[in-house]
């Protein structure tokens, strides 16, 4: 096996954190002065092999330190310590169109990006027709780039960018970049160049994308890898340490209340935290309040995580502040975009809720099942008279954030959401 | 080691030439593109300070240089010490800014930064030629015969451009990383001119003050581009090699500066 064409060697990189601008200039300028910064490790001991071909993802919240690698593989900033070699040309999509310049044409911005990443000049001119038509801007290429629209901008950036034989790519969310078809064109680029044995990192927390192009996955925290291995097991590690942190971050301030055993009956429950988190996400006439809204697992525990087409609780805790004859309870559950996925309610189900006095309260059990594309999504809950009235006794979005870790099975979900289905298959 | 440091900056100007090249192309470009007058404000800059240099000094305060009494004497003068003045001024003032201005290059490519205030005292230097040519101009109108010794220009050239080269990468970066540097160099600048027999000859100097010119490189620079245009004379041998020498000392002192804070660029733009 040849030597890899990445090797980091416990890479350590620290950025000096001055309190005040100026004491940088003191410690440059004056001889023996007191050191005046503290050190941020942005990236701390990481040693990384990748080899030729292999197509490497890079996830981690933010912060965990994932540009900073990518910028010491691009060469752009030096580790403070360890060491980083890269064996072989690397082109960044991390940020494209760095180096055009507004007044020159997209002709000219092309032929200088090669000459910046090393090419010769009638080497890129030989280029050019290629890079034009992946682009797709045509006479365009001959005006300065000032006047190009933000996706042309990008277009052409970005063929620039995977038109000089890279032989590392560095890919970041800026595939998010562009209309659908470029997206689709970017991706399916991307598959050749695979194919071509060109080595790939990519950083993204579309999780989607990295099981569908990386060979391997590691998991940055704080500046370390904490995990490496298979894309669909640290997609699944790295989904439920974001959960475990939005518990953490929503976990109310005081003791937990205890989780009811399977014996104990439902009973209503208020959140007091309830109120003050969903203010902004609220609205109703107030002739009942939702109280509570969790999440429970098959074993009756409170959760934020559940996987896949996993069997699950949507509890919500209703007090009613008013005589109210009927009342319709439902929910929904929004994608990142703010899309409504999926949601019912009591009426549709056929199930119908008793009078209620004032001062009494009710809770709602819906068990579901969430067969959506893993990710994150937030529950709305809303409680009305019927289905008739546009005055909603209580609505409130953002009520509960869940999460939705992929199958383990490694089963790749199509669409937004599983279709259940039956496959019979009768050979002739 | 020790030869690897000295020949480092050498080496950065011969594999960094077609960056460099498209460099210096593209702000000449660029430079001069948005303005309805384009490259002409190269010419106009330095004919209107050297009408207003001349009417202060040869009008107003009547300085002389040499024998001659004829004010366009003065401006011939004037001009031929402001032209290598102008370059390196100018040149310096581009190298402050080069870096932070192409901050998205530095900050997330792969770039020689080292190349940005190079290329900008290359472009500085490049106008200088316009300059050159108003000056051959102006001598042939003012009935001088121009000479071969003005050939050696093409010698002096080159210990210009270390020099230059050198104090550009060496304020370009500290002006990055401590932004004072650009007012100490401005005003260190105005300061550096008058410090140099530009508008009055060195022969007006008092005797006694007269060793402090030889600390000063520019003296030296602008000396010898009066010698070789106006009273040609090709350089002599001793002065012009200790002028190399401090050249290529400062080139390589310069390039150290940078290459040592040129990592923490990014940290800071």
């Amino acid at each position: 096996m040849s030597e890899p064409i990445i090797e980091l060697d416990t890479v350590s990189k620290s950025y000096k954190i001055y309190r005040n601008p100026r004491h940088r200039a003191v410690e440059l300028l004056v001889p023996f002065a007191p050191v005046l910064h503290t050190d941020f490790w942005a990236v701390q001991d990481v040693s990384l092999r990748v080899d030729r071909g292999e197509t490497l993802g890079v996830v981690g919240a933010n912060g965990s330190g994932k540009s900073t690698l990518l910028q010491i593989i691009a060469g752009i900033v030096r580790p403070t310590r360890g060491r980083a070699a890269v064996r072989g040309r690397v082109s960044s999509l991390l940020e494209l169109g760095a180096g055009f310049h507004p007044e020159l044409t997209g002709r000219e911005n092309v032929e200088m990006f090669g000459t910046i990443i090393g090419l010769a000049a009638q080497e890129m001119r030989r280029r050019l027709p290629e890079i034009e038509r992946f682009a797709g801007i045509g006479e365009f290429i001959d005006q300065p780039v000032k006047v190009y629209s933000s996706g042309m901008f990008v277009r052409l950036a970005f063929a620039a960018a995977i038109h000089v034989d890279p032989d590392v790519i560095l890919v970041d969310e800026a595939l998010a970049v562009g209309d659908a078809v470029f997206q689709h064109q970017c991706l399916l680029r991307i598959r050749q160049m695979q194919a071509n044995g060109t080595t790939i990192i990519c950083v993204s927390h579309d999780m989607g994308l990295i099981k569908a192009i990386s060979s391997s996955v590691v998991l940055l925290n704080a500046g370390r890898i904490i995990a490496e291995g298979d894309p669909a097991e640290m997609a699944s590690l790295y989904f439920a340490r974001a959960s475990a942190e939005i518990a953490k971050a929503e976990a109310p301030q005081g003791p937990v209340p205890t989780i009811a055993s399977d014996s104990e009956a439902v009973r209503f429950q208020a959140d007091t935290n309830l109120d003050a988190r969903v203010r902004v996400f609220r609205h109703g006439t107030g002739a009942a309040k939702i109280r509570s809204i969790e999440l429970l697992d098959t074993c009756g525990r409170a959760t934020t995580v559940v996987e896949f087409n996993d069997e699950a609780t949507l509890r919500v805790h209703v007090e009613y502040l008013a005589d109210v004859p009927s009342s319709i309870v439902g929910f929904g559950f929004r994608d990142r975009s703010g899309t409504e996925l999926v949601g019912t309610n009591t009426f549709e189900e056929g199930v119908t809720l008793p009078p209620r006095k004032a001062g009494s309260t009710l809770v709602v059990d819906f068990r579901l099942r969430l067969p959506l594309i893993p990710g994150t999504y937030s529950v709305s809950s809303a409680i009305a008279a019927d289905r008739y009235t546009r005055a909603y006794f209580d609505w409130i979005d953002n009520a509960l954030v869940v999460t939705v870790s992929p199958p383990p099975s490694g089963k790749a979900i199509h669409g937004q959401v599983w279709l259940p289905v039956e496959i019979s298959v009768h050979p002739s | 080691m020790v030869i690897d440091a000295l020949v480092a900056p050498f080496q950065v100007l011969a594999r960094q030439r077609p960056v460099i090249t498209t460099f210096v192309q593209r702000e000449i470009r660029t430079r001069y593109v948005t303005s309805a007058l384009g490259i002409g404000w190269a010419l106009i800059r330095p004919l209107l300070l050297l009408i207003l240099y001349t009417f202060v000094f040869s009008y107003v305060l009547n300085v002389k240089f040499g024998v001659s009494e004829r004010r366009s004497d003065y401006a011939l003068y004037l001009f031929c010490g402001m032209v290598p003045w102008l370059a390196f001024a100018d040149g310096i003032t581009r190298a402050l800014t080069a870096v932070p201005e192409q901050a998205p290059l530095v900050k997330r490519m792969r770039f020689p930064s080292e190349i940005l205030p190079l290329h900008q005292i290359l472009v500085a230097l490049a106008l200088e030629s316009l300059g050159l040519v108003i000056l051959l101009a102006a001598l042939i109108l003012a009935g001088r015969q121009p000479g071969w010794p003005m050939l050696s220009l093409a010698a002096i050239v080159i210990p210009q451009f270390l020099f230059t080269a050198g104090v550009g990468w060496a304020v370009g970066a500290l002006s990055v990383l401590v932004p004072d540097t650009r007012q100490v160099v401005s005003f260190g600048l105005m300061f550096w001119m008058y410090a140099t027999p530009i508008v009055y000859p060195l022969s007006l100097v008092p005797e006694r003050l007269r060793w402090m010119y030889l600390l000063n490189p520019m003296a030296y620079l602008v000396e010898a581009y009066r010698g070789a245009v106006l009273d040609h004379q090709v350089p002599q041998l001793a002065p012009f090699a200790l002028f190399c020498a401090v050249s290529v000392v400062v080139f390589i002192a310069g390039y150290r500066v940078f290459n040592r804070l040129k990592y923490e660029f990014a940290d800071v733009l």
